[in-house]
């Protein structure tokens, strides 16, 4: 069976009503829960695993697929709205999109994510639909040595994210690698930095650092300066809801290379959105004609994380339908219902399943307009939730968070660490450090170290391993480039202008 | 338009240099804290890095950028940069608002999670933001009735009965 004759089979049973009911129901399930911190795609799905026991089983992965496209959404309403990521891929949109909401243009940044992630997503879809396969085979051979210079990659892309000082930019990064190093060692069981205590020997969950450093600080922060009534301006005509044309077609860069970024990289298990997300950010901030605009409100941010972040959809899901290995903990909770169902993943499903495979892939067409149909029309409806004056919605923030975190491991000292990571992000954002390099470092810290003793376990103590494979070997270099990039450019820039300069003297 | 109330700004500005000195001091111990953490354990094993390699390079970390730090607050040519403070009644809302949730954490399980934050939607509205007895009351029952019907019984979340399983 040819691709085209797949996808004709494909769109024939995503287009019944039933199942496009199913879509539409875990799109839009999807968008709410992704507001959840704590709860993303992956507990969504759980909670719906029940309900898919009595399905079919394209049905059922159908509406999961809906679950997983609209809780990227869901995640960039509560970054630009309250400063608060849904997930840790949310974090850039957080960036720039809370700072456009303080401005009075929330309705502008959310419009921007729905309109990149529609693009992205649909993008990301006919990869799937074309290099599926090719791009499962190539995610089963990156290694430990692979993933240790990818998690390094985007480590190294600290240096785009400090802001002012670079000093503080790296010491919140080396704050974010203490707190990931924090509980037993996954190698030799050794605790580290609990302090005696229990409940650190689990580590500290990146959702509650990551919601105590943007969201509580912010809530203290908002505190401090008295904000009582509204936080934001509420846009009134609907031309203050949508971005403006020539902020889309100045995003169209972004896109292009945001969905090739999150599409290769959301195919590698474990940390690809993520990685996928800030690499994106920061490719976007490098080469844009305006890097002083990122952190206070650059649409190009917004539209380069969001597009990673949808295209890594598709590319985590090439994996899990051609060689039966989930990228993600959503895909993996996809997989559990196919396998309950009595559908193997893998490369057979192609030859023995072809309408469930080409099936999930058209309903992924569909569920990313269905998302720009829906969610399009929401923002004027979100956007009102701005009018509710700040002394309530801080208690909501915070008990929306608790809730959140709480949810994570069921634990009443993660609230505890909640309130203390809260005080340190009030105390960061007075002071001036950055927050991203934090959460950065504590993503991907225990990424880095195990692929590091992995890689070194593997070659018997030699450094070598990692000169001698070639994607490594490359990863590395870009490494290098990615940490020096920022005073690369404002060399390449100086020098620009000096030259423009002296012609315009001559002249 | 967003609304300050002007009056409650703060009222003291420590510098910036003198912040980032003190910051660079704390790193400084943090540094130490963590490096003598990291000699209890391991710091090669038999290919490679021990558990404690990563802690110990860390510790140094802090400290070599901690003297950074201070060494470039103490040459800033930048005396005038400072740092507003919250005044008296924007402190003390925010030990109250932080008191909140760590009684959240305290009482959710012996009391419920979702009564908790019932409470804590009465305590801040009537406490900390003064809005009155009666508005706070509603609010604070809403909130938790809300709060209910959205994550117990829509999403199925398992928070802490407490006082709600008497009636279970």
């Amino acid at each position: 069976m040819d691709i085209f004759d797949g996808l004709m089979i494909g769109f024939g049973i995503a287009t019944t009503l039933t199942n496009l009911f199913y879509a539409f129901f875990g799109a839009l399930v999807g968008t709410f829960v992704g507001i959840m911190p704590g709860l993303g795609a992956s507990a969504t799905i759980a909670i719906l695993l029940p309900l898919a026991f009595g399905m079919n089983p394209t049905s059922a992965i159908i509406m999961m697929a809906g679950v997983y496209c609209g809780s990227k959404y869901g995640g960039a309403v509560t970054s630009i709205m309250m400063n608060l990521p849904g997930e840790s891929s949310s974090v850039p949109t957080c960036m720039e999109g809370y700072p456009l909401a303080l401005q009075g243009r929330a309705g502008p940044a959310m419009g921007m994510a729905a309109i990149s992630g529609f693009v992205a997503g649909t993008v990301s879809v006919v990869g799937l639909t074309f290099l599926g396969p090719l791009l499962g085979s190539l995610a089963i051979n990156f290694g430990p040595p692979e993933y240790f210079a990818m998690t390094f990659l985007g480590l190294s892309l600290v240096t785009s994210l400090t802001g002012k000082s670079v000093i503080k930019g790296l010491l919140s990064m080396l704050l974010g690698l203490a707190i990931s190093t924090v509980g037993a060692d996954i190698m030799s069981g050794s605790s580290r930095l609990t302090f005696g205590r229990l409940e650190l020997l689990d580590g500290i969950d990146f959702v509650t650092v990551t919601v105590g450093l943007f969201a509580l600080g912010e809530v203290f922060l908002n505190i401090d300066k008295q904000i009582k009534f509204n936080l934001f301006d509420v846009p009134k005509r609907l031309s203050e809801l949508l971005p403006t044309g020539k902020e889309l077609i100045q995003a169209i860069g972004p896109w292009v290379r945001s969905t090739i970024i999150g599409f290769l990289i959301g195919a590698l298990p474990g940390t690809g959105a993520t990685v996928a997300s800030f690499l994106s950010y920061s490719v976007a901030k490098n080469v844009s004609k305006t890097p002083e605009k990122f952190g206070h409100g650059a649409m190009e941010g917004i539209a380069a994380a969001e597009s990673a972040d949808n295209a890594a959809t598709g590319g985590s899901m090439a994996p899990m339908l051609t060689l039966g290995i989930p990228g993600s903990s959503a895909t993996a909770m996809m997989m559990g219902a196919l396998i309950m169902a009595g559908v193997r993943p893998g490369p057979l499903l192609l030859t023995k399943t072809p309408e469930l495979f080409w099936g999930v892939v058209a309903s992924m067409y569909i569920c990313n307009i269905m998302l720009l149909i829906i969610n399009l029309p929401l923002i004027p409806v979100l956007v009102q939730f701005l009018r509710v004056p700040y002394y309530i919605l801080y208690i909501v923030i915070i008990a929306i968070t608790s809730i959140g975190v709480y949810s994570v491991d069921s634990s009443m000292f993660d609230l505890w660490v909640m309130a203390f990571f809260g005080v340190l992000g009030y105390a960061f954002k007075k002071m001036d450090y950055p927050l991203a390099p934090c959460v950065l470092a504590v993503i991907l810290g225990p990424f880095v170290e195990r692929a590091l003793r992995q890689s070194l376990i593997m070659s018997k103590g030699s450094p070598d391993i990692f000169l001698d494979r070639p994607v490594c070997f490359v990863l590395l270099l870009l490494s290098l480039l990615a940490f020096f990039a920022p005073w690369l450019q404002e060399m390449w820039l100086k020098r620009s202008r000096s030259r423009l300069a002296k012609i315009l003297l001559q002249k | 338009m967003t609304e300050n109330n002007n009056a409650n700004r703060a009222h003291s500005f420590p510098h910036v240099y003198r912040i980032d000195q003190m910051a660079a001091l704390l790193w400084f111990i943090v540094g130490v804290v963590v490096i003598f953490q990291s000699w209890e354990l391991d710091y090669m094993a038999e290919y490679g890095p021990g558990p404690g390699f990563l802690p110990f390079w860390l510790g140094v970390g802090f400290i070599s950028l901690g003297i950074a730090l201070f060494v470039k607050a103490f040459f800033s040519g930048n005396r005038d940069e400072t740092i507003a403070i919250p005044n008296r009644r924007a402190t003390f809302q925010l030990l109250l608002v932080l008191a909140a949730i760590l009684g959240l954490a305290l009482l959710a399980e012996k009391i419920g999670f979702i009564i908790c934050i019932g409470l804590m939607f009465f305590f801040l509205l009537a406490f900390v933001e003064r809005q009155g007895w009666r508005f706070s009351l509603v609010m604070g029952i809403g909130s938790a009735l809300v709060f209910w019907i959205i994550f117990e019984l829509g999403l199925e979340l398992r928070l802490p009965s407490g006082l709600l399983e008497l009636f279970r």
